[in-house]
């Protein structure tokens, strides 16, 4: 009897567990994901605004970062291979190809999608929930960022595929658009973009964020470049009225030249009146991804080397100043090289940054072509290094020793036959003149010089004048970690230039010289100079009508932007590249060819097209 | 009276676990591990021993106190009893292939966790370690791989078998489990076993049963061994002299600028040159390590109640400074019978265990970097904390500092779980059964992590880069299966047997990590975010899944002699599209005991032969959750420099998925069980093949199209293969010596049959090829280096694309066009062994026994990241450039024309097709172990009052007896320790690296293991 009841109990027990388990059957098999954000979002303010900022966010995963900005300036005239270059078929056309190109190309159309995406959901939202003024205004933004990809993807890989409207199940078809195509659709998104855009930067897009004369900027730099490729007056000509309508509007803008080239590059005014678009960094952990290794916790310290996102630009042009500087380095008789010997007067600090010696200028001396003998940096681009200050704005050439060495007359290879002390902050501890010393590296002349020099005869792809334009000291004590300096992409001397560069194309001649006189003259000015040497200056610096030429500009523009992710499609678009290559780099003239004026499609895309048409690679590859 | 006697088998062996009960009463005692039993006993009555494995014997007692009783062992065990999907079977009864390990077999080998005892033990059963650090797992395949995937833990998941631990669903980590606490495990293989689970069945099914009670005397049994174990081997790298020459060679052969190198040697390096110093940092590092194991258990009970109670502790100490895995477990089973109608019991397993891991597994690759020129100690005694001071590599702190900063360094995870299952069993009528199964498992794992600065593991100078992080994650399931059994036998020939299931599972898991920068001591460690000066960050993942599912199953026997199973199951998945979450698995199986026919009466030398063969579907629906809804990519942005300019950021990274559905897989397999010469010779061979289709394929979208990948059920697999396994009584002889073996061979052969579509033969920006296998490598084929000759002759001119050199790796221009680019890819080999197998040798004689494990894969590649180097993260991102020590290596020279390594060359980080010297023959035979016991006599226990005690002597991993990869001193062991770091084929920037297998990493070395141990009980 007990047992029965405690049977009939259980048994209760159990269908009961049945029963509550059954209720609950159709739940089990429903999903609610409670940590991450789907597509749907997209149809909300904030996910239009997040849209947004998420291209952003990847523009600055390429601009900045290594293998992107090697892609920009790496097999031009104006570069050269440091002793550390990674991605050597860049440098060099040897064994360039379809594999080992091409880091932006998934990332532009991932934001090309996000942004229809964003245009889409976007414009759907009611004039409730998202007032019609802001909504426009994101629309514009997106525009923008689209024209921005695009003219990217058309310089680059020529035709490409053209997506405007959001793609939300996968398909495995793709074919290319011809370029003529995708210019007309950057035309539109930008003329559309423009009406909608604030003349200077509106919350919430600060800072340096896609302006009306950004887009203007971009607008003027797709005429002249479809001018270029089509051979069309009407482009140039419009390139050049968009051009000026910017400068004459430029107070409007808040746009203008720094007196000195110089303050151009200096960290207080990165977001200043001569920027015109950036991508952003910041110490903040989150919004400025400053150290975004995986592994690593993001913030100061991390010593980061690679990743995505981080500014690591004032790094590349660096050579390995700690490591083979030491003070009784001497010129060796056989081989004529610079032999490393005794103890460095330098440890890595934030003012002289990370050394990564990627990328090098141009400063070897020419075995042959037509300008034998000549080297680009010094006889070329910067022939001129006493009137224009730009030499000495882009380049570092001393070291001030940061470490106290004592160096005795004894030590092995000290040639100078005395013993002295290095002061730390006062002695120069290397010095790269643009021009041969006697007695170097050890004697300046006959004087006993207490670092070593090294003249542009001892230069090599570890010794080399480095790139200042870009450090960034505020790094402190974490001198290992990426700058937090924005990534300036559009300059407001660029403005002059495409004019300059549109006018010459049109014909006219004068207006490309005042245009380039203006940044010439510009470029004479030293806050160190009295006034009568700067007036002195700019008159040398003033051409005229007839010094235009093709290859000037050209000049001209490596003198402006050296290292500023343009070489590469400067070239392109004035269809010099091959030229301008042969003749002057030594490292990539024997391998270019004509096919190279367009990069490889990455093989993945034409591997991963496995349905319709395959995908075409461009010619030559 | 008391009796007391020992059971042993014909061969002599002690016959554990065998109830010995006095006729007609319910008293009952078990033998112990030696076959030992004691038992209150009238001296009239009769004793009835009955086991798994053995025929039952009924001993007339006649007033002995001592009786010692040889049985005999059942033909080819056929009454056992194993444990199948959803209940159990007599052996005889088994229409599918499955595999029983019993406890004995498992204990042979002292390991962790029980997937590292099975290893080479068990016909189609392939099993890779992983690593050598604390606490690390293994791959385990059930006949090979199905599924089409790139990454490792997509083929685990989708290719890894269920683990089922007393009829619960068991996930997570198997190191949880003790393995003093299992009995015994069943590998259900084929599909018409395992369809019975399902969508989870594909992958293969072990079945762990663990121990519980027995009626009888309460006995008390402590196992425990204790071990040493140090490295196989180290990795042979450069000493200093080798050294530097290596580094001149690397200017020497510089292709971009020849003769410079921005890594010579620094002045501290020629001065340590000068001094003759050569700093061996292998040796300064590794050390031996300790493994104890401690397991004590009492189990007894009555006929209506039975219970089981059980603890152990386990530590293992690595050979890195300061690693080690610790686990404490408790375990409790009761079982009971409420009435002859209604019986309950539980299970509870708990573990926690301590992981403590500074350094990580990684240690090894930058003990091989660092420079050998340099002192590990200043002249003044103290450690050089910055060895390579002065070169590049300047801000790599000692190693040493793993040894004497251990406090600054953490690296711990401690893991809680509980795993539990409850049952209740109703005898509704006569042959009908309803039983609830109900598991509940939770496990908690936090991990807590420091790196103060100057350390190994942190580089960075001021304690304001100090790192810490916590994480916590939370894992819980639920199962609840209600089964009802209906038992029939018509006529006394016809038996019946329906099983009925409802089930319904439920996984959740939910995780968070936080970081914090600038924890201002080291002793704070990770206890106190709030005292760092850095901001605390954080991230969280949310993932839950349900199954919902029926089963049926009948089997029919006829007259002993033909078997039928015949199942069918529905699941329901929650990760799959609305509309396609549920899926039919049918399955049937035939067997045919020939034995029992008349025919083969005559046939005295045959003991038994069964013929079996099935046919059924089972699944995987290990899409993780979410898939099917898309998603976009969160990050956060700053427009400008103030805080009104940051935004949370978004891009759309994975398109919708509204198709997504199962996976499945059919397959045949047709088995033979035979017993001959008296059983001394007994087998299976078992042949199968199977289909997948339907495969949840990541597949990688054209970038234009704004999504990287996404899952789709496309592709066809298929595979075949052969096991057989013997087991023979060599030697009986009458002065008690015995010698057995047991042997298994078996391979596998797998190939994918359909890619995204018919007409798609190859997809190569992944590597797969259709009639190839699985995971295959393709690249270029090296053929040599280009020799100094090869330039005079022109012949390295006529390769334009890239130019070559002599001392550069030679590839094979398959299409002649001089150029080497993507087209001159091919398949060069792949991972599936030609085949595997194991050998156990087992000898007694008096009280000692002497097991030896042997086992082999042959015939597969290796990948071996650190041969090779791509510039980035994979690989070893310096190989040849003479930038860092590296693996001793034949590299060519102009006075050395070797044809194995390029010369190396300072002008670059990546050689032109250096994807090629990584892939290497990973053929090996290895001993597993040697295993030598002393069971002390009977007197001597009797003095001691303990019932039985075993002693013995172990060798795990004594020696490798064949491997090609060791022979060529590229590494201590081929067998593998970390997943992926292979680079990607030079020419495919795709992710084609097969990183799904086993390579051998610059991780800890393999280990070899020396214990003495202790089976005691009383």
């Amino acid at each position: 009897m007990r047992y029965m009841n405690l049977y009939k109990k259980t048994g209760c027990l159990l269908l009961a567990a049945v029963i509550l388990v059954c209720n609950s059957c159709k739940k089990v098999l429903e999903e609610h994901p409670e940590s991450s954000i789907l597509p749907s979002f997209l149809a909300t303010p904030a996910g239009v605004l997040g849209g947004i900022a998420g291209v952003y966010n990847d523009i600055r995963s390429q601009w900045g970062t290594e293998g992107f900005s090697a892609e920009m300036v790496a097999g031009t005239d104006e570069h050269l291979s440091g002793a550390s270059a990674s991605g050597i078929q860049l440098y060099t056309y040897n064994g360039l190809n379809s594999s080992n190109f091409g880091s932006a190309w998934g990332t532009a159309f991932q934001d090309i999608n996000t942004i229809n995406g964003v245009l889409e959901y976007g414009q759907a939202i009611d004039s409730l929930t998202l007032a019609p003024a802001t909504k426009r205004v994101y629309m514009a933004q997106a525009k923008f960022l689209r024209a921005f990809w695009y003219f990217y993807l058309v310089q680059t890989w020529g035709d490409v595929p053209l997506h405007t409207s959001f793609i939300s199940v996968a398909t495995k078809s793709a074919s290319r658009t011809p370029a003529a195509q995708v210019y007309d659709q950057i035309i539109k998104d930008l003329n559309e973009a423009i009406v909608d855009l604030p003349n200077t930067p509106t919350s919430p897009f600060l800072g340096k964020a896609a302006t009306k004369p950004t887009a203007l900027y971009l607008l003027a730099k797709v005429y002249l470049t479809r001018g270029w490729l089509n051979n069309t007056t009407a482009d140039f000509t419009q390139a050049y009225n968009i051009a000026s309508s910017i400068i004459t509007n430029k107070a409007t803008y808040g746009l203008d030249l720094w007196q000195d080239y110089g303050d151009a590059f200096n960290p207080a005014n990165d977001y200043g009146k001569e920027t015109m678009f950036v991508s952003d960094h910041s110490i903040d952990p989150k919004y400025g991804l400053y150290n975004n290794v995986s592994g690593v916790t993001p913030g100061p310290g991390g010593g980061a080397s690679g990743g995505a996102a981080q500014n690591l630009t004032p790094w590349f042009y660096i050579w390995n100043y700690p490591s083979n500087s030491g003070i009784n380095s001497y010129k060796d008789k056989t081989t004529g090289a610079l032999k490393n010997m005794g103890a460095s007067d330098m440890i890595r600090d934030a003012a002289n940054g990370r050394p990564y010696t990627r990328t090098r200028p141009n400063t070897d001396v020419l075995k042959s072509g037509p300008h034998t003998g000549k080297r680009y940096l010094l006889d070329e681009a910067f022939a001129d290094r006493t009137n224009d200050s730009r030499y000495s704005n882009t380049f570092q050439t001393v070291w001030i020793s940061n470490t106290a060495v004592t160096n005795s007359a004894t030590a092995d290879s000290n040639k100078r036959g005395i013993s002295y002390s290095m002061t730390v902050g006062v002695d120069t501890a290397i010095w790269l003149p643009d021009f041969e010393v006697p007695g170097a590296p050890q004697f300046n002349g006959t004087t006993p010089f207490k670092g070593i020099i090294i003249p542009p005869s001892l230069w090599t792809n570890s010794y080399f004048p480095a790139v200042k334009k870009f450090m960034d000291p505020s790094r402190g004590a974490n001198f290992n970690d990426p700058s937090t300096r924005p990534v300036v992409i559009y300059r407001f001397s660029d403005v002059y230039m495409i004019a300059a560069e549109a006018a010459f194309k049109a014909g006219d001649l004068t207006n490309a010289a005042a245009m380039l006189n203006v940044v010439r003259q510009r470029a004479a000015y030293r806050k160190t100079n009295t006034p009568a040497q700067n007036a002195a200056a700019v008159a040398a610096m003033t051409i005229t009508p007839s010094d235009v030429t093709l290859d000037f500009i050209l000049d001209e523009r490596t003198r402006e932007f050296f290292g500023e992710w343009q070489r590469w499609h400067d070239l392109v678009r004035t269809k010099s590249l091959v030229r301008r290559v042969k003749e002057w780099n030594p490292e990539a003239g024997p391998n270019i060819q004509d096919f190279h004026t367009l990069r490889p499609i990455p093989q993945t895309e034409i591997d991963r097209v496995t349905e319709g048409p395959a995908f075409t690679q461009n010619n030559g590859y | 009276m008391r009796i007391k006697g020992r059971i042993t088998s014909e061969a002599g062996q002690p016959v554990a676990s065998a109830t010995v009960a006095l006729k007609g009463t319910s008293i009952a005692a078990t033998t112990d591990a030696g076959g030992n039993f004691e038992i209150s006993a009238p001296s009239d009555g009769t004793l009835v021993i009955s086991s798994v494995g053995i025929t039952s014997k009924e001993v007339n007692i006649n007033g002995r106190n001592r009786i010692d009783i040889s049985v005999a062992t059942t033909a080819n065990d056929l009454e056992q009893v194993i444990v199948i999907g959803y209940g159990t079977q007599k052996k005889r009864d088994v229409t599918g292939s499955v595999v029983s390990v019993n406890e004995k077999t498992l204990k042979e080998v002292p390991a962790p966790n029980v997937i590292a005892q099975l290893k080479g033990r068990t016909p189609g059963v392939s099993i890779i370690s992983n690593g050598a650090t604390p606490g690390s797992g293994g791959q385990i395949r059930i006949r090979g791989n199905r599924t089409i995937t790139n990454t490792q833990s997509s083929a685990d998941a989708l290719d890894g078998p269920l683990l089922v631990v007393d009829g619960i669903p068991y996930g997570g980590s198997i190191n949880d489990l003790s393995p003093d606490d299992i009995t015994g495990l069943e590998v259900l293989k084929d599909a018409s076993a395992t369809a019975i689970y399902g969508s989870r069945g594909a992958g293969g099914v072990l079945l762990i049963t663990t121990r519980r009670g027995k009626a009888g005397k309460a006995v008390i049994s402590y196992d425990g061994y204790h071990g040493i174990s140090h490295i196989m081997k180290e990795y042979n790298v450069m000493n200093g002299q080798e050294y530097a020459q290596f580094k001149q060679d690397a200017a020497t052969y510089n292709r971009t600028s020849p003769g410079t190198s921005a890594y010579l040697l620094t002045q501290a390096e020629k001065d340590a040159l000068a001094a003759g110093v050569s700093t061996d940092w292998q040796k300064l590092i590794y050390q031996n390590g300790f493994t104890t194991s401690h397991q004590l258990s009492v189990s007894g009970g009555t006929e209506a109640t039975q219970f089981g109670l059980g603890a152990g502790y386990y530590n293992e100490t690595g050979i890195i400074p300061h690693q080690k895995y610790e686990r404490y477990s408790v375990r409790a089973t009761i079982d009971h019978k409420i009435n002859s109608r209604l019986k309950i019991g539980l299970n509870t397993i708990n573990t926690l265990s301590y992981i403590n891991t500074p350094g990580g597994s990684g240690v090894p690759f930058s003990l091989v970097r660092l420079t050998p020129l340099a002192s590990p100690y200043l002249p003044d005694g103290t450690l050089n904390l910055t060895p390579a001071i002065g070169s590049l590599d300047a801000s790599i702190i000692s190693p040493l500092t793993l040894k004497t900063k251990a406090s600054s360094i953490l690296a711990r995870t401690r893991r809680l779980r509980t795993f539990n299952s409850v049952y209740a069993e109703v005898q509704i009528a006569k042959g009908l059964r309803y039983r609830l199964n109900v598991g509940l498992d939770y496990r908690q794992e936090a991990a807590n992590n420091y790196n103060g600065p100057l350390t190994f593991t942190n580089t960075a100078t001021t304690q304001a880069s100090s790192n810490a992080s916590v994480s916590n994650t939370e894992a819980w399931s639920y199962n609840i299966q209600n089964l009802l059994y209906y038992d029939k036998t018509i006529a006394e020939k016809h038996k019946i047997n329906l099983t009925g299931l409802f089930e319904v599972n439920k996984d959740h898991n939910q995780a968070s990590t936080f970081n914090v920068t600038g924890v201002p001591a080291d002793y704070i460690n990770s206890s106190n975010f709030s005292l760092a000066q850095g901001q605390t960050t954080g991230s969280g993942t949310f993932t839950e899944s349900g199954l919902l599912s029926y089963m049926g199953r009948a089997n029919y026997t006829y007259n002993n002699r033909y078997l039928l199973t015949a199942t069918v199951r529905v699941d329901g998945s929650s990760t799959l599209a609305p509309g396609y979450q549920y899926f039919t698995y049918p399955a049937f199986g035939l067997g045919w005991n020939v034995t029992e026919e008349e025919f083969m009466q005559n046939y005295h030398f045959i003991n038994n032969l069964k013929l079996r063969g099935g046919w059924g579907i089972s699944g995987n629906r290990n899409v993780a959750p979410y898939q099917t809804l898309g998603l976009l990519t969160a990050a956060a942005y700053n427009f400008g420099l103030t805080s009104g300019g940051q935004q949370l950021a978004y891009t759309v990274t994975q398109v919708s998925n509204p198709f997504l559905s199962w996976q499945s897989t059919s397959q045949y397999d047709i088995g033979l069980d035979f017993a001959v010469l008296d059983n001394r010779i007994t087998g299976s061979v078992d042949v199968y093949q199977q289909k997948t289709k339907d495969i949840l394929l990541p597949v990688n979208l054209p970038q234009s199209n704004g999504a990287n990948s996404t899952v789709q059920n496309l592709g066809k697999t298929k595979g075949s293969g052969l096991e057989i396994s013997l087991s023979s009584v060599n030697v009986r002889a009458t002065n008690g010596f015995t010698w057995s073996t047991d042997v298994n061979f078996f391979f596998n052969r797998e190939q994918i049959t359909e890619l995204t579509t018919p007409s798609e033969k190859a997809n190569k920006s992944n590597g797969w090829f259709v009639g190839e296998p699985l995971s295959v490598i393709y690249d270029y084929k090296k053929v040599g280096i280009w020799q100094t000759e090869d330039s005079v002759k022109g012949l390295t001119a006529g390769q334009t694309s890239p130019k070559a050199y002599p001392g550069q790796i030679r590839v094979e221009d398959l299409n002649g066009d001089g150029k080497i680019d993507a087209n001159d890819r091919q398949i060069l080999g792949n991972f599936q062994p030609k085949w595997e197998g194991g050998l156990t040798n087992r000898f007694a004689y008096k009280g000692f026994d002497l097991s030896i494990v042997i086992y082999a894969r042959m015939g597969m590649k290796v990948l071996v990241p650190y041969l090779t180097a791509d510039g980035g993260a994979s690989g070893f991102p310096f190989f040849n450039q003479g930038r860092l020590n590296q693996v001793k290596v034949n590299y060519w020279t102009r006075s050395n024309p070797t044809n194995d390594f390029p010369a190396p060359d300072a002008g670059t980080d990546r050689l032109n097709f250096g994807s090629t010297l990584g892939y290497r023959d990973g053929s090996f035979i290895k001993c597993r172990s040697i295993n030598l016991g002393y069971e002390l006599p009977a007197g001597v226990l009797k003095r001691l009052k303990v019932n039985s005690l075993r002693i013995y002597l172990n060798a795990t991993n004594p020696f490798i007896i064949y491997s090609p990869f060791v022979r060529d001193g590229f590494g201590p062991d081929p067998e593998g320790n970390g997943y992926g770091g292979a680079v990607n084929p030079t020419g495919a920037s795709d992710a084609s690296a097969p990183t799904r297998q086993v390579s051998v990493s610059l991780n800890n070395p393999a280990i070899r293991q020396y214990t003495i141990g202790a089976n005691l009980k009383f």
